[in-house]
């Protein structure tokens, strides 16, 4: 019976993997448009460059460079569809960010054929993002089921792989796509560390949190997360606390000096300018940047796509504050705070991508809500009325296209039939009520089917003509 | 690495793409190039004049041809645009900055000038089209 549950385990699990990796490969090259933000080109470019040339040459707004590049890089003739504001700004050598994201997509570029920018299409370089987001569900299931359970599991993996802004988000080459998943790595470690008392794993968490920063700076905060991971733990001492830390700090730091050794490698004084430049951009997001990570979905700086998922993830972490489970305290919350204060202090434009870190942890959060409410009861009500969030979304959305036939009555008939039989649930409790709170239960089940299924509804739709009218 | 990608398609035809918008804080550094095909069809670009480098006439509609795919070649005092040839004394290429024709492609490019090319207008024929479009 156990082998059984495990194989039927085993195939959901790659079946979410499959319809992730599907959804993300659907349209991967048309959406978002290509040249909707060059910084995808740009780390390619970097990469491809630094491959055939030993240089890293890319584009930058930064102030900083001594020596300034003009020019019109067709690539997939962004110049005839939405790059509209002239020539791009090359810089060589580029310190923008650490190497590794242009490496990954510029090196396969470069597997794949690419000798000219030109030859850097959406086509190719994002296909190594589509299987990188679906390396990432994996791991988002795998963190879950270590420190929640395989049905929280199961659910985190099967929002994660169809929520729409995840979707078209994880296909993009920022960098926060790369260091992602190296996030998940170091903190799955830290579990199997903590779990099993073995050295060794901190180690290999400390070279997973020194590999993020080779994607970019800000992936520094798996370093922190780390480390207040390793201080918050129960049943050690301090002394033992501040010494695991240490280790793992020190690893970490590793992967900071390791630019700093590149920089100094091409160009010293222009790599301090550049890292000067970088810490002293616009605040761009703004005083109600909280406000608007709770609010707003955004893929790039302008373009936003409507997702419940994120806004339920926010809500349903006031639930992690008074859990008794520090597992979930210290695994999920902890690493949604360190980013939040890491994104509050980093500041810059509000683009779409910084906000990807918080959403593996928003998902498992959430499912970890929903699950709790299927399981004990308490917070039933709740969830039922929490998970229309994301399903009147995807209905507003699909009901919107499809135009003529009225879902209006529909809808009310179901509130008012699930208020009816979730609240009757409330007050009769005791005999042959009982089966109201199995219904009850039935029913937050069928929601968040309905919810799975209204998310690759909401995907189907968006075709080239629907991104085109986004705002 | 900047060179045009042999994947992409060239084409024959110069007025089968523009460049959308206008660069950005280039003060007058700038150039319009407007390209009148057969049949009416017509390509408008505005190019930022740093990417040439104090380049001449020829530089420019040659980066403009790198950019949006169609070949720029020399015909003696005269220029030719994609695949469309100066065969006779009406079916070739005129560029003009303003009113003035243009007679020596090696010229450098004025600040914020306005090109104008067109294929296949005699003289009375451009003057009746520019008064059209004007």
């Amino acid at each position: 019976m156990k082998f059984a549950k495990t194989i039927v385990y085993i195939i959901c699990v790659v079946a979410i993997l499959f319809v992730g990796y599907k959804l993300r490969l659907h349209d991967y090259n048309k959406i978002p448009f290509p040249g909707e933000s060059t910084d995808e080109y740009s780390n390619s470019w970097m990469g491809l460059s630094l491959i055939e040339f030993g240089y890293p040459v890319g584009v930058s707004a930064l102030a900083g460079y001594s020596s300034d590049y003009y020019e019109y890089v067709n690539v997939d003739r962004i110049f005839q569809t939405v790059a509209s504001t002239g020539p791009l700004l090359f810089h060589k050598p580029w310190f923008d960010h650490p190497p590794m994201m242009g490496l990954f997509t510029g090196g396969y570029a470069y597997l794949k054929g690419a000798r000219v920018f030109e030859d850097t299409t959406t086509a190719i370089i994002r296909k190594p993002m589509v299987l990188l987001g679906t390396i990432t569900l994996y791991l988002v299931m795998l963190l879950g089921y270590f420190v929640a359970g395989p049905a929280v599991a199961l659910l985190a993996g099967a929002i994660y792989a169809t929520s729409p802004l995840l979707v078209i988000n994880s296909r993009m080459i920022q960098a926060e796509n790369g260091y992602l998943p190296l996030l998940l790595c170091t903190l799955i470690c830290l579990h199997l560390f903590e779990k099993y008392k073995k050295e060794p794993w901190l180690w290999v968490a400390g070279t997973f949190s020194a590999l993020c920063v080779t994607f970019k700076i800000p992936g520094l905060v798996t370093t922190l997360i780390g480390v207040v991971v390793l201080m918050t733990q129960e049943d050690k001492s301090v002394i033992h606390k501040i010494k695991e830390s240490l280790i793992f700090f020190f690893i970490s730091i590793l992967g900071l000096i390791s630019f700093f050794v590149y920089g100094a490698a091409f160009d010293w004084k222009e790599f301090v300018n550049i890292l000067s430049s970088n810490s002293s951009r616009v605040y761009g997001i703004g005083f109600n940047a909280i406000n608007d990570l709770l609010i707003h979905t955004k893929i790039t700086g302008g373009k936003m796509l409507t997702d419940g998922w994120p806004l339920l993830g926010w809500l349903s972490l006031w639930t992690l504050f008074t859990d008794k489970r520090s597992k979930l305290f210290r695994y999920i919350l902890l690493p949604v705070l360190v980013y939040l204060v890491v994104y509050l202090l980093a500041g810059s434009e509000p683009y779409g991508w910084y906000r990807i870190p918080f959403l593996p942890f928003l998902y498992i959060s959430l499912s970890i809500f929903l699950v709790d409410a299927l399981q004990n009861g308490n917070k039933i009500l709740m969830a039922v009325y929490a998970i229309m969030i994301p399903i009147g979304i995807n209905l507003q959305k699909v009901t919107d296209v499809e135009g003529g036939y009225n879902y209006s009555n529909l809808w009310k008939l179901g509130i008012m039939l699930v208020t009816v039989i979730v609240f009757s649930s409330l007050i009769f409790k005791n005999g042959k009520f009982k089966m109201l709170a199995i219904v009850t239960r039935v029913i937050l089940i069928a929601l968040v089917l309905l919810a799975i299924y209204t998310n690759i509804q909401y995907n189907n739709m968006i075709t080239v003509d629907y991104w085109y009218k986004a705002s | 690495m900047l060179t045009p990608s042999s994947m992409r398609d060239i084409t024959d035809d110069p007025c089968a793409y523009s460049i959308i918008g206008d660069p950005l804080d280039v003060g007058k550094k700038y150039a319009k190039v407007n390209i009148y095909c057969l049949d009416g069809k017509h390509s408008s670009n505005s190019i930022d004049l740093r990417v040439i480098n104090d380049g001449s006439i020829f530089d420019l509609l040659a980066e403009l041809g790198r950019i949006n795919g169609f070949k720029v070649t020399k015909d003696k005092n005269s220029i030719v645009l994609g695949g469309m040839t100066n065969i006779d004394e009406v079916k070739r290429w005129g560029c003009y900055i303003g009113t003035s024709k243009i007679v020596n492609y090696d010229e450098k490019v004025p600040d914020s000038s306005n090109i104008e090319c067109f294929y296949g207008l005699t003289d009375n024929e451009l003057k009746i089209f520019r008064d059209e479009i004007r």
